[in-house]
């Protein structure tokens, strides 16, 4: 009997030393990583997450000289899949699914990867899909700018068109393009952490730089002078 | 004199139970604030923890009945204890429902039962019943490695390979505790390399695992993922930690942050000021049960009151070190601090086996100013 509590003393020993010395080990790690290489994880982990981005300004308005608007840019937001036909048929099946019993749904197909699913969003439309598309990071509500314009096919060519490159939109010609600088501003900077399925993360939104609105041109002529400029 | 050895043991065990009956409510405590803190960007932060902290109160509510009954009660039923233990661990497989890719649990009305953990303590009770029964060495051997088998098999099958592990520890852990022959010891790990060549063949993602945790940076997007977010997770709780509700790694990028990687999660809240008590924690209360255990005459009762916290340090352990990258990934719990009712009530239920409250009620009721002998 002695023998034996002598060697249990022993044994149990070896074991508690072998689990302090574990515990120790895991200490030591635990340090090395919240404390001695902090920096050096911190700064890989960011560059994983934060992702920046652009907050298009909102281009100036043309005015005639009564404050009439002749030109104008309006906010639209369309609903996308992307990575289709690289979807699981079973997944992408459930995705439209649960959908369609929300929104009707008008795919047109833009390449082999995306599909426009839904054109010009409305408010109680973003909320109602707002839960799916946080479950399913392949739908994408992407914001549009659309610029608009009066009415008449003569003022309008007067005021000229624009394009879309890189999020931005730049007079081609007309008045848009003569006064770009003018009506165009500048596109404000944020950044914001993305889970693994590249949502959002709640609460980290930063903004780096305010967006400055586009001046509004002011004409000194009223629609009808301009009307009459064109031949 | 026997009478006296005797006393003086029940009265060390009853000075144990009032060091670990808070010592367990805290880490309880501790690991519902980390559930929170690791779902706070869910839809609903408190569901996760909540459902803990009841989970907690149950399991100390289970950790003073089991204490009731003397252990003498527990040595003379274990047979009928073990098999009605074990009986479910057959049963989950054909009616079990599956979560995690793992056949593991009865559910009943959003309640779900893990067999397996319940499980532990008779198969533990079993193995020390076995260990002080039988003198012949390899007889004993035999018997402890033939009922390690059978009810690992089944465990192994659910697949739970995580807990598989765990029982083979509790193998090794009361062979080489009772006695146990080294070269017996060598054999049943050189037995195993069969059974764990053919584990690797059959999965062969523990490859893939095993290359991202050699080097992770060679494939941070790939193979290396989850070891690089255990570390991108400790980094962003640095000393002081990140603050409640602000583990933000621990929401997003964590795989399974309330389970799995609950200590990492924890330790981005409360940094390493935080994290490093629960180790010191968890070290104390295996010391002090070795010290008590050291005292017992019985043989059984001894090897028990040993192993169960050496157990639950190893899987403690286990779970930090695959947190802290310093072990590939496993898939073990957190013993109480991560989420899961089963396995805390379970492991409550273990150390109620063996912690009289008697002591504990005397000193919380009638404290005279005594002093008490851990150490």
């Amino acid at each position: 009997m002695q023998s034996m509590d002598f060697l249990f003393k022993i044994r149990s020993r070896v074991v508690l030393c072998f689990l302090v010395l574990w515990s120790v080990a895991v200490s030591i790690t635990l340090f090395h990583y919240t404390v001695s290489a902090r920096g050096k994880y911190l700064e890989m982990g960011d560059k994983l997450a934060w992702k920046e981005g652009i907050i298009p300004s909102v281009r100036g308005r043309i005015l005639d000289k009564n404050k009439k608007i002749l030109a104008w840019t309006e906010k639209y937001f369309d609903l996308f899949l992307t990575g289709a036909g690289y979807i699981e048929i079973r997944r992408e099946n459930e995705m439209m699914a649960e959908l369609a019993d929300i929104i009707v749904l008008e795919p047109i197909k833009i390449n082999s990867k995306t599909m426009l699913l839904k054109k010009n969003l409305s408010p109680e439309e973003i909320i109602l899909i707002d839960m799916i598309v946080s479950k399913y990071p392949e739908f994408k509500i992407i914001p549009r700018d659309e610029r608009r314009t009066i009415d008449y096919s003569r003022v309008r060519s007067i005021i000229g068109t624009v394009k879309i490159e890189d999020n931005m939109m730049i007079g081609v010609n007309g008045l848009e393009r003569t006064h770009n600088r003018l009506l165009s501003g500048s596109d404000g900077l944020y950044v914001v952490m993305l889970d693994k399925q590249g949502n959002w993360v709640r609460g980290t939104w930063k903004l780096l730089r305010k967006p400055k609105p586009g001046k509004d041109l002011i004409l000194e002529s009223n629609v009808e002078e301009l009307r009459r400029q064109m031949p | 004199m026997r009478a006296m050895n005797e006393t003086r043991s029940e009265a060390s065990v009853g000075d144990l139970a009032i060091i670990l009956y808070p010592m367990l409510f805290l880490l309880g405590l501790w690991g519902c604030l980390a559930i929170y803190n690791s779902t706070c960007y869910s839809e609903q932060p408190f569901h996760f923890a909540g459902r803990q902290f009841l989970w907690l109160m149950v399991g100390m509510l289970f950790l003073f009945l089991s204490s009731k009954l003397s252990f003498g009660f527990y040595k003379e039923a274990v047979f009928i204890i073990a098999i009605l233990f074990y009986l479910p661990l057959i049963a989950v497989l054909a009616w079990g429902t599956q979560i995690n890719g793992m056949n593991g649990w009865f559910s009943w009305d959003g309640i779900f039962f893990q067999p397996s953990e319940f499980a532990k303590a008779p198969f533990l009770l079993l193995l020390c019943w076995i260990n002080s029964r039988v003198e012949n060495e390899f007889k004993r051997f035999i018997a402890l490695l033939g009922i390690t088998a059978v009810w690992t098999i089944p465990v192994a099958l659910q697949p739970d390979m995580g807990t598989s592990l765990v029982y083979f520890s509790a193998f090794l852990l009361v062979y080489w505790i009772g006695g146990g022959r080294i070269k017996y010891l060598f054999f049943s790990l050189v037995a195993l390399v069969p059974v764990l060549v053919f584990f690797v063949i059959k999965n062969p993602y523990i490859f893939s695992r095993f290359y991202g945790f050699m080097d992770p940076m060679a494939d941070p997007l790939g193979n290396g993922w989850h070891v690089m977010q255990f570390r991108y997770t400790l980094a962003r709780g640095g000393f002081w930690g990140a603050s409640w509700g602000k583990a933000v790694w621990a929401n997003s990028y964590l795989p399974l942050a309330h389970s799995d990687s609950a200590f990492a999660s924890l330790s981005e809240s409360v940094g390493f000021a935080g994290a490093f008590p629960v180790i010191v924690g968890i070290m104390i209360i295996c010391l002090a049960a070795c010290r008590v255990a050291d005292k017992a005459r019985d043989n059984l009762r001894r090897t028990f009151i040993f192993c169960i916290p050496a157990l639950f340090a190893l899987q403690s352990l286990i779970h930090m070190s695959v947190n802290v990258t310093i072990l590939p990934t496993t898939g073990i719990t957190l013993p109480i601090l991560s989420y899961g009712g089963s396995s805390l009530v379970s492991t409550m239920i273990a150390f109620g086996i063996f912690l009289p409250p008697q002591r504990l009620l005397k000193f919380l009721f009638h404290h005279s100013g005594n002093t008490f002998n851990i150490f």
